[in-house]
């Protein structure tokens, strides 16, 4: 079933530079796709038009078959997406606090909250630090938390920028293991990274840009010679099964 | 250690519990009450601010080493003041305002160490009830965000001040190149920052009508605000 298309999705920034042209690109309700490409060639741009935070240049998006530009805010909430650098995405000074922020923008009766809120902090394993300020967390607890803020809202299709870059091993194995688990819960994840070594071997989708483009798109074993050339680092003699940080 | 001077520091104090809507107008009384003239006043109120940053359990060491930031700015207050007074002896009035606005600088800060921002957005809401729901959300928010962006905009601060004396330039030696080279760099990441942050909020579905958080005030907040009415009226009867 078909929950995110774009058709012929084009993205031009005021000084002229053309960041999208004509994406055309569906995702499938529990796919487990990885977005990659080199920096610039319009990743992230994509993953905001994907949440309705940016207005089409050309083309348009497609959630459920209806158009994001027609759907109220409040309503925007089959795609969950967490941010690259997770500090920013911070608004609550508790991460319990923090975790209340999305379901309160929905205006959701206080049971409801409380509901996903423990529902969140149990998925990530953050209950023991609800009351925590989220600036003193490791960096693996911050992505997590970031994570935690989304599912508060519910999303069915969880869009993640880069949520491998700056953790060291531990913490990468920790954000991993977490999205897995979500993916196992039924979420459809779409993860955009140029560390594709530490995760492929998980993904059934690699899709790559270059220039604002959909250059390859097929199972990552299909791909493996082809994605160098887009400037994505495979392994020499690596097989797909090792691509993961997780043994 | 961690910084701790205009952050939230969570606790489950009496003091961190008060209802903010009585928490709010009573930091305003104290303030007021605060500015009053004569060291006795002074003495009263900061006794009073001690007492509650003991309550709410504030790492007063911490605090202290923190608030050496503001030493400068006491200074120049301090100094503005004996340079200015006509009356009798400069010294003392000029220590007297600078006692009175470093205690409206914590009273300030203990009202943001111990009130969760979602907190003081829902009692700015509350207060604003007789605006249209959307403005009063909106203003509730803003206030709130105001709030919590001011640890953010030290935390840039002291990040682009360590670049700068990595690169081995010193408030002390060139101040005034120190500062321009300070301000242009700490605006451009604040701008960021606060760029990145409504796009998250923005991401996480914001609206200006939210569900707010519950508040409920017991006997033991109007107790508090007793208490500070008593307070600001028996200093202003001296």
């Amino acid at each position: 079933m078909k929950i995110i298309e774009t058709q012929g999705l084009g993205h031009r920034f005021p000084d002229g530079t053309l960041a999208l042209n004509g994406v055309n690109l569906v995702v499938e309700k529990g796919e487990f796709t990885i977005l990659a490409g080199r920096n610039g060639s319009g990743k992230t741009v994509l993953m905001k038009h994907l949440k309705g935070l940016l207005t089409p240049s050309s083309g348009r998006v497609l959630i459920h078959g209806a158009d994001l530009r027609h759907l109220p805010p409040e309503y925007r909430t089959t795609v969950g997406l967490v941010f690259q650098n997770p500090d920013s995405q911070f608004v609550g000074q508790t991460v319990m606090e923090d975790l209340r922020f999305g379901p309160e923008n929905l205006r959701l009766p206080e049971e409801e909250i409380q509901r996903r809120v423990q529902r969140a902090l149990d998925i990530t394993s953050l209950r023991d630090k609800a009351d925590r300020r989220p600036h003193t967390l490791s960096g693996g607890e911050k992505r997590r938390l970031a994570v935690a803020g989304v599912l508060a809202l519910d999303p069915e299709v969880l869009v993640l920028d880069e949520p491998f870059s700056g953790l060291d091993l531990e913490g990468t194995k920790d954000v991993l293991r977490g999205i897995l688990a979500l993916h196992d819960l039924g979420h459809t994840i779409l993860l955009i990274t140029h560390e594709v070594e530490k995760v492929l071997a998980h993904a059934g989708r690699l899709v790559i840009m270059e220039h604002g483009r959909v250059v390859a798109d097929d199972h990552p074993s299909a791909l493996l010679q082809t994605a160098p050339r887009f400037g994505i680092h495979i392994p020499k003699k690596a097989d797909l099964s090792d691509m993961t940080w997780i043994e | 250690m961690d910084r701790v001077i205009f952050r939230y520091f969570p606790g489950d104090s009496l003091i961190h519990r008060f209802d903010p809507r009585i928490k709010l107008p009573g930091c305003a009384l104290f303030c007021y009450a605060a500015l009053q003239p004569g060291p006795r006043n002074l003495a009263i109120t900061a006794g009073a601010l001690l007492a509650a940053f003991l309550f709410a359990r504030i790492p007063l060491k911490t605090l202290l080493i923190d608030f050496l930031r503001f030493v400068p700015l006491l200074t120049a207050l301090f100094l503005a003041v004996f340079f200015s007074s006509d009356d009798g002896g400069p010294l003392v009035p000029a220590a007297l305002a600078a006692g009175r606005f470093a205690l409206l600088i914590l009273a300030g800060n203990l009202l943001i160490q111990t009130t969760a921002l979602s907190r003081i957005s829902a009692a700015v809401r509350w207060f604003l009830t007789p605006l249209p729901r959307r403005l009063a959300g909106r203003l509730g928010t803003m206030i709130g965000l105001s709030v919590g962006l001011i640890p953010l905009f030290f935390q840039e601060l002291e990040e682009s001040r360590d670049a700068l004396k990595a690169r081995g330039l010193r408030a002390r030696k060139q101040p005034l190149r120190w500062a321009v080279k300070l301000l242009t760099p700490l605006l451009a990441r604040v701008f960021l920052r606060t760029e990145e942050m409504a796009e998250a909020m923005e991401g996480r579905c914001y609206s200006d009508e939210r569900s707010s958080l519950p508040l409920k005030a017991q006997g033991i907040d109007w107790l508090f605000g007793l208490a500070v009415i008593l307070l600001v009226l028996a200093i202003c009867q001296t």
